[in-house]
């Protein structure tokens, strides 16, 4: 599998790419011919389209090997916590001189709460064992008091405070997911 | 060495560490890319802590983790024949388990990709020339041995391999399409006012691979203009890959061999479609 830090480039073959809400691509200029790229962003060139009907907002996909094959990557692939929570989970799923390991379902658990709540530049939750082999997502910062708990059985609960501004709520996170993310957002914010 | 009959107009032979003399060779391949990847199907139970903990333990040569989406594979078995019909193109964002992960080594040369599904290593060249595909075959093996090892000691089934893949990426900035690729300069058009030669073209060729007749696999060749760099900095060029898939059928067990045999397919083939000219230019040893 071909992982370049390219893209090829195609006038005759109309390359992939299609809009993607939300995602900032990069800027096509008005003849559809150059592109430029968030600096940040490891899509160096994507696919130039000849066409004049590009659409300016473009999740770059790769086509390899025409009808063969073909592969996608998105724009949100680095994250700054991403790393640290992968080796945190590691580590709880290891047995230590303190406690057991935590079952892999609950770890996975967490990783797709992790994954469907954290953008890439999100605030990095400390990681913790939580009670009867869950698992503790914990931000202090800015006022806010936030604990997301996995439970093994797969439930997530939220628990968040401001002391500072009497906000608060609590409960499982599918009845908060907004209220949380916003809080996530506020936390993340440089 | 043995040597087994192929239809497809050279020989696969079964093969070790040694590279065979008469293999073509260059003291400056275009070599940019090399990957060596197995598909098998999904291992139940699989899931992103354990491509974690595999990372956890291996930190020390892969500081790096990302997360990307997952590889598609739409092709199916590379000994079919190819379907007359495109293979649709379906991109479910979903999760089915895992995603793929990334490792990197910390000057970004060697990576693994990690899905349920598919296990890969990438050379690619960033500081370091080209260290022969002896070398990089010997890393992927550690490394595969090792997801073996990490599976089996997670109690989960060891992947059954179905497809063995091996790519060379080769970046050309440096001569003109026409000047390397032999199929490129097939046709000079006469109409009055049309240039002789094309100034854009896409080369792409897929052979099917046999063995004793049978299709074993498939050669996919494909050539076209690129860009490379950063958006300040870049260069054209073009882009040549070849890759060959070779399919382990049920009850088959898949050697090194065969990424050998795939290697000298890619090789060989890399030298049959390249001009005279271009093996001078990227110093071919005689």
């Amino acid at each position: 599998m071909i992982e370049t830090q390219f893209q090829t480039v195609s006038t005759s073959v109309r390359p992939w790419y299609e809009p993607l809400e939300g995602v900032a691509g990069p800027e096509v200029s008005e003849d559809c011919e150059l592109v430029t790229v968030p600096a940040s962003e490891s899509w160096r060139f994507i696919p130039v389209e000849t066409r004049a009907a590009t659409s300016p907002r473009v999740l770059a996909r790769v086509t390899r090997y025409s009808d063969l094959e073909s592969s996608e990557r998105s724009l949100n692939e680095y994250s700054r916590w991403y790393g640290y929570v992968a080796s945190r989970i590691a580590d709880l799923s290891e047995r230590s001189e303190t406690r057991e390991a935590i079952a892999t379902e609950a770890l996975q658990c967490t990783w797709n709460t992790v994954r469907t709540l954290l953008h890439r530049n999100a605030a990095t939750p400390s990681v913790l064992p939580g009670s009867d082999g869950g698992v503790v997502l914990v931000w202090h910062k800015k006022g806010w008091d936030v604990e997301v708990e996995v439970e093994p059985a797969g439930e997530v609960a939220v628990w968040a405070q401001n002391p500072l501004t009497g906000d608060m709520f609590s409960g499982a996170v599918e009845d908060y997911r907004d209220e949380l993310r916003d809080v996530i957002a506020l936390l993340s914010a440089d | 060495m043995n040597e087994i009959p192929s239809p497809v107009g050279f020989m696969l032979r079964s093969r070790s560490m040694v590279r065979p003399a008469d293999l073509p060779n260059f003291d400056k391949p275009p070599v940019d890319e090399v990957a060596i990847g197995m598909h098998f199907a999904p291992i139940p139970g699989f899931n992103d802590v354990h491509v974690f903990q595999y990372w956890n333990d291996r930190k020390d040569r892969y500081p790096s983790i990302e997360q990307k989406d997952r590889l598609h594979f739409l092709e199916g078995d590379p000994s079919q024949p190819l379907s007359p019909i495109p293979a649709t193109r379906v991109f479910a964002i979903q999760n089915p388990g895992s995603q793929r992960t990334w490792l990197s080594t910390a000057d970004e040369t060697y990576l693994l990709q990690i899905q349920n599904d598919a296990f890969y290593q990438n050379w690619r060249r960033r500081t370091d020339p080209y260290p022969n595909f002896e070398n990089i075959v010997q890393r992927f093996l550690t490394a595969w041995n090792e997801y073996q090892d990490h599976t089996a000691g997670a109690a989960l089934e060891t992947p059954r391999v179905t497809v063995v893949e091996v790519s060379y990426i080769n970046w050309i900035p440096d001569i003109e399409m026409s000047q390397f690729l032999r199929a490129s300069r097939l046709v000079d058009l006469s109409g009055r006012g049309v240039a002789v030669s094309p100034e854009h073209q896409v080369i792409q060729a897929v052979y099917p691979i046999r063995v004793s007749g049978i299709p074993v696999g498939r050669l996919v060749v494909d050539c076209q203009p690129a860009y490379r760099g950063t958006a300040d900095d870049w260069a054209a060029g073009c882009q040549f890959n070849l890759t060959v898939r070779r399919r382990i059928a049920q009850g088959e067990q898949w050697s090194e061999s065969i990424l050998f045999e795939s290697e000298e397919v890619i090789v060989q083939a890399f030298f049959d479609l390249t001009t005279d000219y271009a093996h001078l230019h990227w110093g071919e040893r005689k």
